[in-house]
């Protein structure tokens, strides 16, 4: 998974980069070509320029071995290929090429084609329209060519040669033609440095690119998927380690309350399964199991009458009562469990709860001198709950605490506060007092039911049901003990939508923060 | 007409019958039998029995029906229902139809001994309960699961338990008392208080309503007399924190003295 996402990431910015530069590349060297192009055709034009003044003199004087040296002197210099001029009929009069001389140039050859292309011969051009970029055969590299008409000017006609008459507009045409191979060089070379700084580049994006992926994404990723198989092998317990920030410390911190609440509902739903299936099979046993135990139990207690005078008989057979008399109870207190009041739940002001309860046991705290101190809050939203079962709940805690206490005074503080904290409002109760304490090791036994620290005194059950209430009503109870410091449970009750107090859009509030 | 047997037992379980049998016999008391409610009802109506004890698990009806029924027919036959703490919740609403008492499978001899022979002590003083009549919603002073058990709850909703009218001067010779411990829960039908005569009986008081004990009456123990000469101030049982008294007093029937 990890290697597709850098992988795709990679191929996506090295695209976008190749396309970019490729661009850029096209536009650059194109307009460079033209610049450099500009360049030699500036060049060669005021070479024809010079060249034609040089050899105007010449000219005037008929002196054709001045020409002819001024061209060829010319036409050596580097970059050069061809000095010549040639007449209107296309005749090369002069030539740095010497084999050329006297030949006659068709009207359709590059160097004529600028001005002879239309029926009617153009006497006046523009410098790019005199100039041709071409190919000469069986050589590589291009060449540029420029033409530049020598007109027919008072000198000309003047001269005492007589060799060109007055009415003629254009005497013949200078024809220049320079090497493009330094240009194409040039170009060469940018172009491999394009090329470089592309690859560069697109090396440079990938590698930078890898190292986010790792460390952004990769390893945040490896993190979260290595908590995901830990989850589904069952270990609710794991942690992800810190992901530095972003929205994959977002989802890393997401992930781990999820598991939390998830270790949440399937602790209670574990406790609550087995409380349910605890109580239907109590149920089917006790049915089942009363009638042979009421056989059991009568005629072993006939036996015993009967048996009176037999000391030995007598002990044993009193053992077997007695073992009875335990099975009953042991049914018996299953039952009991399973013996749930049917809950009518109202909203409720939780205070009250705890008043009334409190007001029931007044004369106990009296009794055994202890300093009950109630710090609750005025203004708690009210709570969808059963008022008995509530009252059940802080009766056995406050039964709990009274005998935690024992006969040394001590103190009970009952505390109730709104809680609106992280997302799901809530009303917390907790219930402490400076009694005994749990040791740490019964933590997870005492909302067992049948758990008892009190001996023969205890039902077991107190807890049990504080739990079964509280876990009925979706609320959550917590446990905070030393011993010999004393103890506090911690109740959270929801303040749920069919409290009534809520309006649709402090629901859907809810469900945003929830989300 | 004299009555052939002085016991009806109609229970389907021939275990549960033989032992109320052997339990029965021996102190004097003739026994009959039936399997069904229908069987039941026909023996009761045609003999004359002095008790019925009923279960409620029968094959062809629910044993409320034969309570209901049996009440209908002979209002004055006292019925003791015997059966198991699955349907306990069901003995506690026949109590409501006038049923004296009821006894939870498994039994032991003295607890059977004593609900049939208080039941026909009461039953042979033509005892109805003359200085106590159900009340009106207005005039209630104390509620009762039946005639069996009495609770009065104080406005801060403390339960003082005491004896129903079934209990003083029926119990024999008393010879001791068992209270719980305070602290402990009790649930509603569950036994509060257990009192041995001195012929082994055990009269069981059951919970009125549900709740954790607060206090005992510590001179209970050294003085039963209590019980009979001022059974319903003095001799008081238990105090109590009910839990679940809204729901729960719908069980039981609200009562004022005269």
């Amino acid at each position: 998974m990890r290697k597709n996402i850098g992988l795709k990431l990679m191929l996506a910015v090295s695209s976008v980069t190749v396309a970019t530069i490729a661009i850029f590349s096209y536009i650059i060297i194109t307009s460079q070509h033209q610049a450099l192009i500009n360049q030699v055709e500036y060049n060669a034009d005021r070479l024809s320029e010079t060249i034609k003044g040089s050899t105007k003199y010449d000219m005037l004087l008929n002196q054709r071995e001045g020409v002819h040296r001024i061209i060829d002197s010319i036409g050596e210099q580097k970059g050069i290929e061809k000095v010549r001029i040639f007449n209107k009929e296309g005749k090369i009069i002069y030539s740095s090429d010497k084999g050329e001389i006297g030949q006659l140039l068709d009207k359709e050859a590059e160097s004529c084609y600028a001005c002879h292309r239309a029926d009617e011969v153009l006497e006046k051009l523009t410098i790019t329209e005199r100039t041709r970029v071409f190919e000469p055969s069986g050589n590589g590299s291009k060449s540029l060519g420029i033409i530049n008409p020598i007109y027919n000017e008072a000198g000309c006609w003047q001269a005492d040669c007589h060799a060109h008459a007055k009415d003629k507009k254009v005497l013949g045409v200078l024809d220049v033609t320079m090497s493009l191979a330094e240009v194409e060089n040039q170009i060469a070379a940018n172009e491999f440095k394009m090329v470089l700084l592309t690859i560069s580049a697109i090396a440079a994006t990938s590698l930078l690119i890898w190292w986010l992926v790792q460390s952004l994404v990769g390893k945040p990723v490896s993190q979260l998927v290595q908590g995901i198989n830990m989850v589904a092998i069952g270990r609710l317990d794991y942690k992800i380690g810190k992901i530095k920030d972003g929205e994959l410390a977002y989802l890393g911190d997401s992930f781990n309350k999820m598991t939390a609440r998830l270790a949440d509902a399937q602790r209670q739903l574990y406790h609550s399964e087995k409380l349910a299936s605890l109580g239907r099979l109590a149920a089917g046993v006790a049915h089942e199991i009363n009638n042979p135990l009421t056989g059991v139990l009568a005629y072993s207690s006939f036996l015993l009458k009967r048996l009176e005078g037999d000391g030995e008989s007598k002990e044993d057979l009193e053992v077997i009562v007695r073992e009875t008399k335990r099975c009953r109870d042991i049914v018996k207190g299953l039952l009991d469990f399973s013996r749930q009041a049917p809950q009518k739940k109202h909203n409720l002001q939780i205070n009250e709860v705890i008043l009334n309860t409190l007001a029931i046991l007044q004369n106990q705290f009296a009794i055994k001198g202890i300093d009950v101190v109630k710090k609750l809050s005025p203004d708690l939203p009210a709570v969808y709950v059963d008022s008995g079962s509530m009252q059940q709940v802080f009766t056995n805690l406050l039964v709990n605490a009274i005998d935690a206490i024992g006969k040394t005074a001590g103190q009970i503080i009952i505390e109730t506060k709104n809680e609106g904290g992280d997302g799901q409002p809530a009303v917390r109760i907790s219930v402490s007092d400076t009694g005994s304490g749990i040791d740490k090791k019964h933590f997870d036994k005492i909302f067992d039911p049948f758990f008892s620290t009190k001996g023969q005194k205890g039902t077991g059950l107190g807890l049990a049901v504080v739990w079964g209430v509280i876990e009925e009503h979706g609320g959550k109870i917590d446990v905070k003990s030393e011993v010999g410091k004393g103890t506090n449970f911690l109740i959270s009750l929801p303040v749920t939508a069919a409290a009534g107090n809520n309006s649709l859009s402090d629901l859907m509030k809810d469900e945003r923060v929830g989300s | 007409m004299a009555p052939k047997h002085d016991i009806l037992i109609v229970d389907d379980e021939p275990i549960v019958v033989l032992s109320a049998q052997r339990t029965l016999v021996p102190a004097g008391l003739s026994v009959d039998h039936a399997g069904t409610v229908a069987e039941g009802l026909s023996k009761a109506d045609s003999q004359g029995f002095n008790l019925v004890l009923a279960d409620l698990m029968l094959p062809d009806h629910s044993g409320f029906d034969l309570v209901t029924e049996l009440r209908r027919l002979r209002p004055e036959l006292p019925i003791v229902v015997v059966t198991g703490y699955a349907t306990l919740e069901s003995a506690i609403t026949c109590f409501k139809t006038g049923v004296f008492d009821f006894v939870a499978k498994p039994f032991e001899t003295g607890e059977l001994l004593g609900s049939v022979q208080r039941a026909l002590r009461f039953q042979a003083a033509g005892k109805t309960s003359e200085s106590h009549f159900e009340a009106t919603d207005n005039n209630i002073e104390y509620y009762g699961l039946g005639k069996h058990v009495q609770v009065r709850v104080q406005p801060s909703g403390l339960a003082v338990v005491t004896l129903g009218v079934t209990f003083p001067h029926f119990m024999g010779k008393t010879l001791r008392i068992e209270l719980p411990e305070s602290g402990t829960t009790i649930l509603q039908g569950n036994a509060c208080a257990k009192i041995i005569n001195r012929e082994g009986e055990i009269h069981i008081v059951r919970a009125p309503l549900t709740g954790s004990v607060l206090e005992i009456n510590s001179q209970l123990p050294g003085n039963m007399k209590l019980l009979d000469i001022d059974p319903f101030n003095r001799g008081w049982l238990v105090r109590m924190a009910p839990t679940q008294l809204k729901s729960e007093l719908q069980h039981l029937t609200g009562f004022a003295r005269c």
